[in-house]
This record gives C-alpha cells, structure tokens and sequence, in this order.
C-alpha cells in the first residue's frame, strides 16, 4: 500500500480538545537537536485517549488499515532549527503482548502562524513525496517507508504518530481491499444496488477471509 | 466452483460435430483410463491421432480461445488436445479422479477439466457429469456446444446413459491461478465488472475494480 490521506481524523471539537490537554502537559527534548516529546503524565494519558479514539472510530482508516493494534500515539513538537529526523519505525514494538508494526499514522495538530518549512517527506515507492496536511488530517503510510521531517526555518508544529499492526500484513493486500472498498463506499452512495455489486462485495468478503 | 458457460461452441457447430464423429472409429476409453480407474471407465473414445479427431480438437480450441468468459474463468497457461468421447446404452464412467499431470505438447498440471457436450439434449437419457465438490454432489448436462468447467482435483462421475449416444469433448488444463478458490474469485470479480461496466456504472469504479483484479493477478499468477 503507498499513501493513504485520512480526512478529518480529528474534527475540530475534538483537535481543540486535544490541544488543550497536551497544553498542560509538558514537552521534553528527544535528543541533541531532535523534536521535544510531550512526556507521560495526565495531559498525556487524555491526549492519547482522545486520538486513539478518533482514529478507531474513522471509517477510511478502518478501511486502509484493517488495524487489530494502535500503539498509544507519541506527539511531538518541532521547532525552526530542530535537525531534520528520519522516522523508522521498529518492526516490533512491546513485549507480552509485542506488536507487529505495519504502518504508521502522521496526524498534523497545529502549528505556530508564523511558522515557515516543515513538512512529511516520505519515499514509498522510490519516488520521494511531500505532504503538509491539514491539522486534524491524517496520512496512513507503510511502516516501510522512511518519513522526514523537513526542518521548520522559523516558529513550530505539533504532530502526533500513531503505529498500527493491521490484519492483513501485506500493503499490497490492504491496497486491493482499500481500493475495493472505496468503489463498494461509491456504489453505496451513488444508490446501485444490484447483484453484481453484490459479487463484487462476496470477493471483497472473500478476501478479507483469506488475508485477515 | 462447477462453472457452466452456455454456447462457447454453436449448436449447429457442435452437432455437426457430432454427426461427423458418428462415422469415426472410436476404441474402447480404458486405454487412456488414469492408473486405477480403468475398471471404472466404460465408453469409447476417438484416437486423438485421427483426422476428425485432430480437426475438431482444433476446432473446440479456437472456439474457447474466443469465449472472454471461458479465458477468464480458466486462465489458461497450456491445455491437452481435447479428446472426443462417446458413451452409448449402458455406459458410464464412475467414480474416479483425474491424473494430476497429462501428457500435451508437454506434460501439464492438471488443475481444471472441462466437458464440451456436442450431442443434444434429447439424443440420449442419463449421461449427467457428477461432480463432487464444496461437500455436494453438482449435476451437469449441457445443451450441444454448452460447456463445463471444473477443479480437476474433485471425485466425479458419468451417470450410465440409459438411451441414445452422448458425445463430449474433454480436455485438461493448467491454469496460471492453480487455486481453484483464487480463480473463482477472479473470475467473480471479471464477471460482475464487466457486468456493471455494460449497465453504465461510473468509469472510475470501474478502472479502479479492473485495476484490483490485475493486482490480484499478480500476486498469484504463476507463468
């Protein structure tokens, strides 16, 4: 699977929310140089409860991720001269239970107005891409795939990562069933119902029979 | 999956055929009987080396190569010339399964066998092709130039015919898709896309359903 664009992981409601609990929390450096990390504590235990939730409840990620774990989110905060950071993820994550890590989650959460710079760029398949959402939206990436954040020159921004093991492990597996899905969502709500789409929805069951 | 496909051969066409392989010298069918399933066999069979049997193998096979839905539900890599079978009053074949390899152009997996029947339907009682599969019993007896496809895998059976000749063709074929539960979703998948894109439903849907069956083929397609 390449990218996912998630809309609207997080409405507005639940971003300003959000927002207002990490604002109590507190942001510790990662390392020389590297983005600060909101630390554990009750800011961070709501922060994470609020965008796990969004994020189970959100029909295109269930759709593209087929998620059966979410590691509880990491938020972090970049600011102008913070040293670009490639992003790999750990194959495995935990123990009793430990994780498969098969894709990730970027959630942009705001930024300062003044910022400047400072976006996704991710190589999924050889061709290096950009991405900047909008804060609230989401892109669903394989665990693969290196992301870097690209320095901000001046002010800052928050984001959160989620990682995610999914059913179906294989990303050209969770393309095909995202990809049929979409149509099925399109047919839906385009009002045919017939019984070749009915086939069309046994082979996207079938499927999922095989793969989860 | 039984898969039945009406007219990949016209009926005219197929009961030409037959008419012409009334007069042909066929010999009794336990020569080419797989180890074990020859005191089961009872019909006869043309050699596959005679005129009209070379002719109207030739003929079946250009016929099929034409049928779409044919292509798309056997995904053929290579077949066995399809052989012509005759069974009169009191013949049957029980049951028995086929050969996992057969000797063609050059040895091939045996995943599908498919019966042409050239005979019409009121030229003969009994005679139904059985097929055990999915845990039933599936029943099949096909109009001249109607064909069946299935898993070569599965224990079938020629009901004894009670009157009259039935003339099939039968032939085996390795597919690129060995998994017969692969192919039918495939195929599933072909059929109802093409069905929906003849009825006008929106092209991007449909780009995108073709688009998901060519990554399925290639993530199981074995050339």
């Amino acid at each position: 699977m390449s990218l996912v664009r998630l809309k609207r992981v997080l409405s507005e409601a639940a971003l300003a929310e959000l927002l207002s609990a990490m604002a109590k929390g507190k942001f510790s450096a990662t390392g020389a140089n590297g983005p600060l990390e909101l630390d554990a504590g009750p800011a961070y235990t709501t922060a994470s409860g609020l965008l796990t939730a969004a994020l189970q409840a959100h029909p295109q990620f269930d759709a593209a991720a087929h998620p059966c774990a979410l590691q509880s989110p990491t938020f972090y905060r970049f600011e102008a001269g913070t040293a670009p950071e490639s992003m790999h993820a750990p194959a495995l994550v935990g123990t009793s239970p430990t994780m498969r890590v098969d894709m990730a989650v970027l959630i942009p959460l705001g930024s300062s107005e003044n910022d400047e710079g400072g976006e996704w760029l991710l190589d999924p398949d050889g061709v290096p891409t950009t991405w900047r959402g909008e804060a609230g939206d989401g892109l669903l990436h394989p665990a693969s795939t290196a992301a870097r954040f690209t320095p901000l020159t001046q002010g800052s921004c928050t984001v959160a990562i989620v990682l995610a093991q999914s059913r179906v492990s294989d990303s050209a597996q969770r393309r095909i069933l995202f990809d049929m899905a979409k149509v099925l969502e399109q047919f839906a709500e385009s009002g045919l119902t017939n019984e070749h789409v009915e086939t069309v929805r046994r082979s996207y069951f079938n499927l999922l029979r095989r793969w989860t | 999956m039984l898969l039945h496909l009406e007219q990949v051969v016209t009926e005219p066409a197929a009961r030409a055929l037959a008419a012409e392989l009334l007069g042909a010298p066929f010999v009794e069918g336990t020569r080419t009987a797989a180890p074990g399933a020859a005191p089961l066999k009872n019909n006869l069979q043309l050699p596959g080396n005679h005129p009209i049997a070379i002719e109207g193998a030739r003929f079946i096979a250009t016929a099929l190569a034409q049928s779409a839905a044919f292509q798309a539900a056997t995904l053929p890599v290579t077949a066995t010339a399809p052989r012509f079978c005759r069974y009169e009053a009191g013949m049957g074949y029980g049951d028995h399964q086929d050969s996992p390899f057969m000797a063609g152009a050059r040895r091939i997996r045996t995943d599908i066998a498919v019966t042409v029947a050239l005979s019409p339907l009121d030229g003969y009682e009994g005679g139904e092709l059985v097929v055990d599969s999915d845990g039933a019993a599936h029943t099949w007896k096909g109009h001249a130039g109607d064909c069946v496809v299935y898993p070569a895998d599965t224990l079938h059976r020629v009901q004894a015919v009670t009157s009259g000749t039935r003339s099939v063709a039968i032939f085996w074929i390795q597919s690129l898709v060995r998994d017969a539960a692969r192919r039918k979703l495939l195929f599933d998948l072909w059929l109802s896309t093409e069905a929906l894109a003849a009825a006008g439903a929106a092209a991007a849907e449909i780009t995108r359903l073709r688009e998901c069956r060519a990554q399925l083929l290639r993530l199981w397609v074995e050339p």
